[in-house]
């Protein structure tokens, strides 16, 4: 019985065989296409265009920047284009009011406030940025030479740094002021010498992290120099929260120039900021309110700007800080 | 805690002595000094120069100074006849802390208040008002918003007193200029907190332990939500006691500010020294007892 199926079932066999013409690609082994698995439905998206495309959805942050863009075109235009200039005196037109020829009014000294106040922003917006950058600069610095070696070169730099931030800021504004007379430079080199210390504690905070991770352990390994392993490794990583810092401080040094021109030991006239507008505004508030109000809501919509785009942009570049 | 503590105190001292050295140094290698004037003879000023000691040797004045200092004495005021260091700033220093202490209790009761009104009320109506007070208080700076109120409020309603420090209704304005800024900072710092304290473990426990709500909030997340605003304290004093010479500038109130200014426009070495020292311990010895009292209250911060 058993035979005879075997028998039957292997002619069946035979049977299809005969019928079945051989190729020889029937023979080759049938690839897998190795490319399919590497085929991404969705475009590839880097670290910067995932920020910029959560950025563009925050509607608050994306109108503080188009404001801020704007601010800042028109401090380089308006004035160039104004047809009076920021010190132009004319006795026939003191204090008068917003008009159509005087759009923001003028000054006691008939000035017209439209050209003073972009004049202004130019030398606000200068400073703000300016300073932003430097200090950045020294901090970040700072920071990553003390996080990366650590030991005693950052027990001995985060000690200093705790010793110049308990000096109150204005004490080294003013120090700087009586040495190098008024001007934009001592406001600088003052932002300079103290607003380094926040970013320099942020990027010590994670070049210490940072340093213990896989990628720096194998570029070490690899024999990468310290500088390259800081310049290639460490600094792409931090980039996102150290643009948000800075962006954070320039708000900060735009109060700070008004704060010092308006108590009269910043900027000094024929120079002209935001903050000496203010100033010269304040004096006359009982009788002329718009010289101070114009002032007053450039300094305050900028900064509000600034702050909010600070908040997207923390937002968009780190999730992890999100609040 | 003593340990730490011991490190406070040594990194203050440390501070306040390299601080009133590097100012000492700094002042004295500013051009000028106060008796140079082309109108006064030569011989005068030598005579004037020799009588406050300024022709000594730097280190021998330096020395000098350091031991008045340490007997609390800060010499005299070269420009305001007769008054010494020490008398100036009694009379005005009051002013400017009294005016600083008013406008931090300010900040922090209503700044707490925002907070955890924000908080407990996360994506509603009052969450979004409480948050832009908050930005709005950051954005417009101290010096405007005492401006503005003072003219809307003393000079066009007539309702509070336009200037002066000397009743409860002249501080109004003054206290709730300075402390607006504040204020906002307190506001979202607290509302972070209270929401990332939510998801504690002890929370959890707590009403695991049937606690009802309103202990829980009370007893544990409010308490727990505290310590980062404690720790900004610090920072917050120096930036109210800066605040407070713009402030007392606006709604002419006898304090340090308008000294500071004045003595540095005539040079006035001793009154500039002395009322950088007075500033700085004054500010030094806050930021120490914020550092302890924040060991005092988070036993985990000794063990850093």
């Amino acid at each position: 019985m058993k035979k005879q199926k075997i028998q039957e079932e292997v002619k069946a066999v035979e049977a299809e065989q005969e019928q079945t013409t051989f190729t020889e690609d029937m023979f080759n082994f049938v690839k897998e296409d190795e490319s399919a698995a590497e085929k991404m439905y969705a475009p590839s998206i880097s670290y910067w265009q995932d920020a910029w495309r959560r950025l563009k959805k925050n509607k608050v942050a994306m109108a503080s920047m188009i404001f801020i863009i704007l601010l800042t075109l028109m401090a380089i235009i308006a004035p160039m284009v104004s047809p009076y200039t920021h010190d132009a005196v004319n006795f026939s037109a003191m204090d008068n009011g917003p008009s159509a020829e005087h759009w923001f009014g003028t000054d006691n000294l008939g000035r017209d406030m439209w050209a003073r106040v972009w004049m202004g922003a130019r030398v606000s917006l200068f400073i703000a940025f300016v300073a932003a950058i430097v200090q950045s600069t020294v901090g970040i610095i700072i920071g990553g030479i003390s996080g990366y070696f650590g030991g005693k070169v950052d027990l001995f730099l985060m000690r200093f740094s705790d010793i110049v931030d308990s000096i109150p800021f204005l004490v080294y504004v003013i120090l700087i002021m009586m040495i190098m007379g008024s001007g934009m430079a001592p406001i600088i080199i003052a932002f300079a010498l103290t607003g380094w210390i926040r970013m320099a504690r942020l990027v010590r905070g994670q070049a210490l992290s940072l340093k213990e991770s896989d990628y720096v352990m194998a570029a070490k390994g690899l024999g990468a120099s310290n500088m390259r392993i800081i310049i290639k490794h460490m600094v792409p990583n931090m980039l996102g929260v150290i643009i948000v810092t800075l962006t954070m401080s320039i708000p900060n040094a735009i109060f700070t120039e008004a704060y010092l021109s308006y108590i009269g030991i910043g900027l000094q006239p024929p120079l002209t900021s935001w903050g000496l507008l203010a100033n010269e505004g304040a004096a006359v508030i009982k009788t002329y309110p718009y010289q101070l109000i114009i002032p007053a809501l450039f300094i305050s919509l900028t900064m509000l700007c600034m702050q909010l785009f600070g908040d997207g942009l923390r937002d968009a570049l780190d999730p992890k800080l999100r609040k | 805690m003593l340990k730490y503590a011991l490190k406070r105190i040594v990194i203050a001292v440390i501070t306040l002595f390299i601080l009133i050295s590097a100012v000492f140094v700094m002042v004295r290698l500013l051009p000028g000094d106060p008796f140079t004037d082309p109108k006064v003879p030569e011989a005068t000023q030598e005579k004037m120069r020799e009588y406050y000691g300024l022709n000594e040797p730097l280190y021998k004045q330096y020395l000098t100074y350091m031991d008045n200092l340490l007997h609390g004495d800060l010499g005299y005021s070269l420009r305001t006849q007769g008054r010494t260091v020490n008398e100036i700033i009694s009379s005005a220093f009051p002013y400017s802390i009294d005016l600083g202490i008013r406008a931090l209790v300010f900040a922090v009761v209503a700044g707490l208040l925002l907070g955890i009104v924000a908080a407990l009320n996360q994506n509603k109506f009052l969450d979004h008002f409480s948050m832009a007070v908050a930005v709005i208080g950051i954005s417009i700076p101290s010096f405007i918003i005492g401006s503005v109120f003072q003219y809307i409020f003393s000079v066009k309603l007539g309702i509070l007193p336009v200037a002066r420090w000397d009743s409860f209704a002249s501080t109004i304005l003054p206290t709730f200029a300075l402390g607006l800024g504040s204020v906002a900072t307190i506001a979202r710092l607290m509302r972070t907190s209270m929401l990332e304290v939510v998801n504690e473990d002890f929370i959890k426990t707590a009403k695991a332990k049937g606690l009802n709500k309103r202990e829980i909030t009370l007893n544990h997340q409010l308490r727990n939500s505290m310590l980062p605003v404690i720790t900004v304290m610090g920072p917050m004093v120096a930036t109210l006691l800066t605040g407070t010479f713009v402030i007392e500038n606006i709604f002419a109130i006898p304090g340090l500010g308008r000294h500071y200014v004045i003595s540095i426009q005539t040079l006035d070495y001793p009154l500039i020294l002395g009322m950088t020292i007075v500033y700085s311990v004054f500010l030094v010895l806050m930021q120490l007892v914020v550092d302890l009292v924040y060991g005092l209250i988070d036993p985990r911060i000794k063990l850093r």
